[in-house]
């Protein structure tokens, strides 16, 4: 019974004692599973990192693990500070690419080395045998890959989130590139690794799956991996686009395929990009993915720009000169010239400007107002209006013009019954006219009658003479006054 | 004087081979050049025919020194057959005896006819004219010795030197070959220089003999003034007799037996060795 | 054939004269290998990776001549006319060159492991293209490494002649020794660049390979000249090459310039390397196998040998790089390496029953 009970008591206190233990052995270290489903674990946090590649230096950089790195190849030369900390003496080189010395690393005694799949195995397990935790990544193939292998060396390093910041970072940038290009026709692309002979990039290259993604087709993706062609494929496929790697002291290819072009062989446009950026698939792969998208799509890449700020004047008169003014900012991390239009009441006027990454720059457009109005000025997505008020002449003009029409309308309401007596008037006096030309007629009948009979009393004339002149002349008199009674009822309705 | 020899001294590396070697050769004279293996004889004829360069002393053809010749110039006044050949390539015999109108032809003239009838005629003559068509890896070595006598005679020399002409060639080759050579410095005047080992054959053919040894001119003159007995027991370590015909005006030697110590020593270790067994 | 025609045959040969028998057939080996290397000039033409029918080839030449028959695709005009000839004329430069190299060679050092390379000029040209693609910018584009291979090949056999000037006596046998010196010295410092910026170890190890990619029309009117100029100095050399063979005191006794001729035919045959080794790599087999092949098949006298290996070499080589270019570009020293060895087993027992 008493063994029972001790027994018992030996089981609690081991099953109280091993969640203790689970947890403080998780918390002794963390294991990870590298790109060769090597189970390595890393038990303490890594303070001092040894990096077989380029890439991979990059890397840790990128993950601001920069201090804890102290092993370096001859080729890690990005950032600057690791040439500047290599310069010092706080990093060591541990050798080339493909044969870094065993030496050196096991000297510098550090908490992990990070290597890569073109090192001998045997090598690596040398390694592991002098107690060093090593992890292995392989060299990615596509942009996912290179995620991936952040998100391994971050954990290794003990640096999740870091590494789970910078992926996503990563991928917003990429992300942001792809949608602008999606919609876009793709063009045709070929990646030259070599010329004498020819070697391109195939299926299953880095660089492939970067112009895949970023709206190229890669006319050689039926080869595999690297391959060997011969010039005259490149000729029969005269893509749009050559991405060559170009540096200053490895100018070859890029001197190789420019010979092409001026020969006539070849048509399509070369792109040198620098080899560091092309072959080391690490955090610069936003950076390359920016390039491509670039020199592949200039007009997609040439439109994205960030407007800060919109100045433009609240108003105007019409006939001015405006300037508008227009703070725009790259935000991408490629240099290159940006097509800035602003519209304006609908019309686009346009401008380049040549923005490194990150820059911003003030812009001026400057413009003539036209009409009165509302001009509508957009950029992006800011707009502003401009009140466009017409100018004193034509306020004059309006004026006169307002004045003419009520003048119009008051002469207009004055008139109508002037003019109805002008018309009753106008009728008055056909009337009198009427009876004038009766009374001419009956008058010059009269005269005549009088003529006659002053013909005949022609003698009597000279008395009646008078009375016949005084009565001529009263009706004479009378058609003036008549006349001039029409005159000047007429003249008075013409002044008014 | 035809060719002078004018106090040669030769040295290969630091060891002296040939020490003071004078002596003349006219027209029409047949000249025996005796002595043992390694007595110089090779060398001197190199010499002679402008392959080697003496350390002292020169050779004169018509009073003009040789070094001072063009070699195509001299290779149309003297020819050598040498005692061996290198033959490794495929060539045919006809071929290597035109190799001997070299000197007559500019560096771009093909051979003409007139070259291919003095081929075939010397070819007659040394009875190798069968052979021309067959590759000369494939003759015997009698027959190529004949050849290279054929090519060396297509040169037309007026000085003809040979190493050791007979040494390969059958008794009846010997004699046309030695016949041939008589009649070519009797009828045409050649100067021939014959190193020989068999001193029959010196004796009878030479109008003059030179015995060397040990680089130094032991003996020069007619056969039986340097074919004595002293001077084969003295030279070649032989006991002769040297007999001779009046009426043929020919010397004959008949070795009898050897002398030296050491020829004495090595024949007594060999009969040890043979009672041994 | 019966035995009376055969006499009457034999007898009519033996009127015409030995001389005129062998230029009767000189003239023929010579005419079918230059016929020969006309058909292959065409034939090549057509073949590549890109397939274009022999009637496009056609109107594209034509076209060049000024006539206009029948049509063809730009692209293809520009890979027939500035690729594809070029790259054939180079090829049959290069063979010609190398056979050309070989066969004196051959002649004077009377080996026949002897090549052209056994004087250290191809690796020389190796070390001058390994520097000059590790090290030197291309201030001549794309003729930058030839020419520093060039000079390369030229250093090595200056080195070569001065440490036979220093070590004595000048003999063909002190010649090959020096050779083999210096080319293993290069080797070992080309080793050194390798191993230690393996970066660009890929890229010279292609170059070191050979092969006539980046053939072009300037390369082919720049190594024309030379080449051909060194090889019709070198058959002037026939005769002497042949007194050589009887050996050197022979050949001396026959009034040939011996000491003169082995100065100045290593120089000569290492000009010829290095020009075609800058241009095409370090091409294997044609200059150690092409000599002995056509020594098989057409006699020792080079008068006939130089210039039927030069023909036989062009051609071989034309040959061979077509194949290479169907064949995703592999070197071309792999091709000539692996079909010419067997037909050379093959003719050493044809040789021998």
């Amino acid at each position: 019974m008493r063994r029972a009970t001790s027994i018992l008591l030996l089981l609690l206190i081991l099953s109280l004692l091993t969640p203790l233990s689970l947890v403080s052995a998780q918390e002794q270290g963390v294991t990870v599973v590298d790109d060769f489903g090597r189970r390595v674990l890393i038990p303490r946090e890594p303070t001092k990192i040894v990096s077989t590649a380029p890439s991979i230096t990059e890397t840790l950089f990128a993950l601001s693990l920069g201090d804890k790195v102290v092993g370096v190849t001859s080729y890690c030369n990005y950032p600057p500070e690791v040439l500047e900390k290599v310069g010092e003496g706080k990093i060591s080189v541990i050798g080339g690419f493909t044969n870094p010395s065993l030496e050196k690393i096991i000297e510098l005694k550090p908490d992990l080395v990070i290597g890569h799949n073109l090192l001998k195995p045997e090598f690596v397990k040398k390694i592991e045998d002098a107690g060093i935790p090593v992890i292995v990544v392989k060299t990615s193939e596509t942009i996912q890959g290179v995620y991936e292998d952040i998100k391994l060396i971050g954990k290794a390093c003990w640096a999740d989130d870091t590494a789970s910041k910078l992926v996503e970072k990563l991928k917003s940038e990429i992300t942001f590139w792809e949608k602008r290009v999606e919609e876009v026709e793709k063009v045709d692309v070929a990646e030259i690794a070599w010329v004498n002979p020819l070697w391109v990039a195939g299926n299953g290259t880095y660089i492939h799956d970067i112009i895949e993604h970023a709206g190229g087709r890669n006319v050689f993706a039926d080869k595999n991996w690297w391959a060997s062609v011969s010039d005259e494929e490149l000729v029969a496929k005269d893509p749009d686009y050559i991405i060559v790697p170009y540096k200053h002291e490895q100018e070859l290819i890029y001197e190789g395929i420019m010979k092409m072009k001026e020969e006539g062989l070849i048509h399509g446009e070369v792109i040198p990009i620098d080899p560091d950026i092309i072959s080391r698939p690490g955090p610069r792969v936003a950076l390359l993915f920016e390039m491509v998208v670039k020199a592949l799509h200039p007009e997609v890449w040439s439109k994205v720009y960030e407007v800060e700020n919109l100045i433009a004047p609240r108003r105007a008169i019409v006939g001015d000169l405006i300037t508008v003014y227009a703070l725009v900012r790259n935000p991408g991390m490629v240099a290159g010239e940006k097509l800035v239009e602003l519209s304006v009441d609908g019309k686009i006027l346009s401008k380049t400007v040549k923005l490194g990454p990150g820059e911003k720059r003030l812009l001026n457009f400057t413009f003539v107002v036209e009409r009165k109005g509302t001009y509508e000025v957009r950029l992006g997505s800011l707009s502003r209006s401009i009140e466009v008020s017409p100018t004193s002449e034509e306020i004059m003009k309006e004026a006169r013009k307002s004045i003419e029409e009520s003048m119009r309308s008051y002469v207009d309401e004055a008139i109508s019954p002037i003019s109805s007596r002008l018309d009753s008037v106008a009728s008055d006096v056909s009337s009198l006219k009427q009876d004038l030309d009766k009374l001419k007629s009956s008058t010059s009948s009269e005269i005549a009658k009088l003529s006659g009979e002053v013909s005949k009393l022609g003698e009597q004339i000279g008395s009646l003479n008078s009375l016949v002149t005084a009565s001529m002349i009263l009706s004479i008199i009378a058609l003036i006054t008549s006349l001039a009674s029409i005159a000047y009822a007429y003249h008075k309705v013409k002044k008014a | 004087m035809r060719l002078k020899i004018d106090r040669i001294q030769f040295y290969y590396e630091a060891r002296k081979v040939l020490d003071e070697i004078s002596f003349e050769a006219g027209e029409g004279e047949f000249i025996g050049l005796i002595g043992p293996n390694g007595s110089g004889k090779t060398t001197l004829l190199k010499i002679i025919d402008g392959i080697l360069r003496p350390k002292v002393g020169s050779v004169y053809l018509d009073c003009k020194r040789i070094s001072e010749l063009d070699p195509r110039e001299l290779a149309r006044e003297l020819a050598m057959v040498p005692q061996t050949a290198d033959l490794s390539f495929d060539l045919k015999v006809f071929d290597v005896v035109m190799m001997g109108r070299y000197p007559y032809l500019g560096k771009l003239s093909f051979e003409r006819e007139v070259d291919e009838e003095k081929v075939r005629f010397w070819m007659r003559l040394t009875n190798t004219l069968h052979l021309a068509e067959r590759s000369i890896k494939e003759v015997s070595g009698g027959e190529r010795q004949r050849v290279l006598i054929a090519r060396a005679l297509a040169q037309e020399p007026r000085i003809l030197l040979l190493d050791e002409p007979t040494s390969n060639l059958d008794v009846c080759y010997q004699i046309e070959i030695m016949n041939l050579l008589k009649e070519l410095v009797k009828k045409l005047g050649l100067t021939i220089i014959c190193a020989i080992h068999d001193l029959n054959l010196a004796a009878r053919y030479s109008d003059k003999i030179i015995l060397i040894n040990g680089g130094r001119i032991k003996g020069i003159g007619r056969p039986i003034e340097v074919l004595t007995k002293e001077n084969l027991r003295d030279v070649f370590k032989i006991e002769a007799k040297v007999e001779y015909d009046q009426d043929s005006k020919s010397l004959t030697i008949i070795p009898i037996k050897t002398i030296g110590q050491e020829l004495e020593e090595r024949r007594s270790i060999l009969s040890k060795a043979l009672e041994r067994r | 054939m019966s035995g009376k025609s055969q006499e009457i045959l034999e007898a009519r040969l033996k009127e015409i004269g030995l001389l005129k028998r062998r230029l009767l057939r000189w003239r023929l080996i010579l005419t079918y290998l230059t016929i020969g290397l006309c058909l292959t000039i065409i034939a090549a033409t057509a073949i590549g990776p890109v397939y274009i029918p022999p009637a496009e080839i056609v109107s594209i030449i034509l076209h060049k001549l000024g006539l206009r028959v029948g049509g063809f695709s730009e692209p293809h005009m520009k890979i027939i006319l500035q690729l594809r000839l070029p790259r054939i004329l180079l090829g049959i430069l290069v063979g010609m060159a190398l056979s050309v190299a070989g066969a004196i060679m051959q002649g004077l050092f009377r080996n026949p492991l002897a090549g052209p390379y056994v004087l250290g000029v191809s690796s020389g040209a190796s070390l001058g293209a390994a520097l000059s693609i590790t090290f030197l910018p291309a201030f001549m584009g794309v003729y930058t490494t030839p020419l520093a291979a060039f000079i390369g090949g030229l250093t090595a056999i200056i080195l070569v002649y001065n440490i036979v000037k220093i070590c004595g006596r000048f003999t063909v046998g002190s010649l090959l020794l020096a050779g083999i010196a210096v080319t293993y010295l290069f080797s070992a410092i080309l080793s050194i660049i390798i191993w230690t910026l393996s970066r660009d170890a890929h890229a010279i190890l292609l170059w070191i390979m050979g092969g006539l990619w980046g053939a072009d029309w300037l390369k082919v009117e720049v190594i024309a000249p030379i080449i051909l100029l060194l090889i019709f100095t070198a058959f002037i050399f026939s005769k002497d090459l042949n007194a050589l063979l009887l050996g050197e005191e022979t050949a001396q006794s026959i009034g040939v310039n011996v000491k003169l001729v082995e100065k100045l035919l290593p120089i000569l045959a290492s000009l010829i390397t290095s020009a075609a080794v800058s241009f095409a790599g370090a091409i294997g087999f044609i200059g150690l196998m092409m000599p002995h092949i056509m020594r098989m098949l057409v006699g020792s006298d080079h008068r006939i040998l130089i210039p039927s290996s030069a023909l036989a070499g062009g051609i071989f080589l034309v040959w061979a790089d077509a194949a290479a270019r169907c064949l995703l570009e592999l070197p071309v020293g792999v091709i000539t390496a692996l079909t010419g060895t067997p037909f050379f087993i093959y003719l050493l027992r044809r040789r021998r029953p």
